[in-house]
């Protein structure tokens, strides 16, 4: 990661993948989540295959995620609005 | 007999958008001021333009095929997607697959890569038709997110060997082919703008027949929708299949213009970005999709053009959304009209009245 303006700003993309895992409800969820995404995204350095596409490991967890939770029901936000 | 009281509402709630629907051709001055204003695109800014405009303006008229496509999903369906930029990456890298890959005349390639771009982009959309609002958008970000992470690992083809046809060692590469008719800046530029008003016409077409009448049926209420008898997921991802198509061919008309595709010029905050310029263009109104494009890529170019630093555009862009999202949901394409007719009237309340030509309508 490089400090410049851009990356930083952006930066809040990979972070709302640990929200998102949390269904944006829960600060203590986040926080498991996050550091699970860290060290995953750390363990698969090593393998060749997979080294250059580590930086994936936060939208995958949050999409598995999110699609594992709306397995059943329509997954909205809480008051059942569109948001 | 609820059952046939709801449908009947939920009737009449689509008849009630059909109307506004059908509304907009019977006004001949808007007509005709689209095509007054297709035909000096088309054949007098050309020659207007230095080549330096001619390449952002080539660029506006690609992603005024985005930004349609996004506008349909979010104003007309009601599905907020924060991934179109990935879309558009796939049918970018899709065609200057099929470009190297093949001698296929160019309109071909541009409609297989729409065509390829539209499969993914429904793929995509199938897990999403069961998230809403927020989720659904952020869900979009993360598969963004994920394909840019692919892409750049991958990269764009460049005429080499394998699947990828990346060639590594970045020597003799050859350019991304452009149709044999439009090989100049110029010409390529208006190969562009008549891809995209074909797109427009496409969008049109689908908003003022079933699918329109489905979509904006879905937009107000799903479980009405679903009452009146609309087959609400079909049609939803008939909207993504859509907008995916679209973004496929911009793509391939993107991978033209640029000659060479790079991955570090592809990042995931385009994606955030166009949904900030479609919000404020305006969804409501295909006018909001030429808006958006021409904030998105023009603006930078005229800043860059005075000097001035084209990463303010990131806070004119965060203002502006804020802007859309408080005082006028319906962006730009509504908004400034609508001031326009404010200011005439208010200048006619104050300098008594003059002839009624001085005041020419917005």
């Amino acid at each position: 990661m490089q400090l410049d303006s851009t990356t930083l700003t952006f930066l809040v993309i990979s972070s709302l993948a640990a929200a998102l895992i949390a269904r944006l409800r829960s600060i203590a969820v986040t926080f498991v989540a996050a550091i699970v995404i860290g060290v995953i995204h750390d363990l698969l350095t090593p393998f060749t295959a997979l080294t250059n596409y580590r930086d994936m490991t936060p939208f995958v967890l949050a999409a598995i995620a999110l699609l594992w939770a709306s397995r059943h029901r329509t997954v909205m936000t809480r008051s059942g609005e569109e948001a | 007999m609820t059952g046939v009281e709801t449908t009947g509402s939920a009737a009449a709630a689509v008849a009630g958008q059909r109307l506004p629907l059908l509304r907009r051709p019977q006004r001949p001055v808007h007509l005709s001021v689209t095509v007054i204003l297709v035909l000096f695109i088309l054949f007098a800014l050309p020659q207007l333009m230095s080549l330096y405009y001619t390449g952002y303006m080539t660029l506006v008229a690609i992603y005024s095929i985005v930004t349609l496509g996004l506008g349909l999903l979010v104003g007309r369906v009601g599905l907020y997607s924060l991934g179109q930029g990935a879309i558009l990456q796939i049918g970018a890298w899709t065609a200057a697959r099929l470009l190297f890959a093949t001698a296929q005349p160019f309109p071909l390639v541009i409609i297989e890569a729409g065509l390829v771009t539209m499969l993914i982009g429904t793929l995509i959309g199938l897990p999403a038709i069961r998230l809403r609002g927020l989720y659904l958008a952020l869900i979009t970000l993360m598969f963004a997110g994920a394909i840019t992470v692919v892409l750049a690992t991958v990269n764009f083809p460049n005429g080499g060997r394998g699947f990828t046809g990346y060639n590594g060692n970045q020597v003799h590469i050859p350019p991304i082919r452009r149709p044999s008719i439009a090989g100049t800046d110029a010409a390529y530029f208006r190969y562009a703008v008549v891809v995209a008003l074909l797109m427009f016409v496409l969008v049109y077409v689908h908003l003022r027949t079933r699918p329109g009448r489905a979509w904006a049926a879905i937009r107000q209420s799903e479980p009405s929708a679903l009452a009146s008898g609309i087959n609400a997921t079909f049609y939803k991802l008939w909207a993504w299949a859509l907008a995916s198509f679209i973004t496929g061919i911009a793509g391939g008309v993107l991978a033209g213009n640029a000659h060479y595709l790079y991955s570090v010029n592809f990042t995931t905050q385009d994606s955030i970005i166009l949904l900030a310029v479609a919000l404020m263009g305006g969804v409501y109104n295909l006018w909001g999709a030429v808006i958006a494009a021409l904030l998105m890529q023009l603006l930078p170019g005229v800043l860059q053009n005075l000097g001035v630093s084209y990463a303010w555009l990131t806070i004119l862009f965060g203002i502006g959304v804020l802007q859309v999202l408080t005082t006028a949901p319906a962006g730009l394409a509504d908004q400034v009209p609508r001031d326009l007719a404010r200011l005439g009237r208010f200048l006619r309340r104050r300098f008594g009245k003059p002839a009624p030509a001085a005041r020419s309508t917005p």
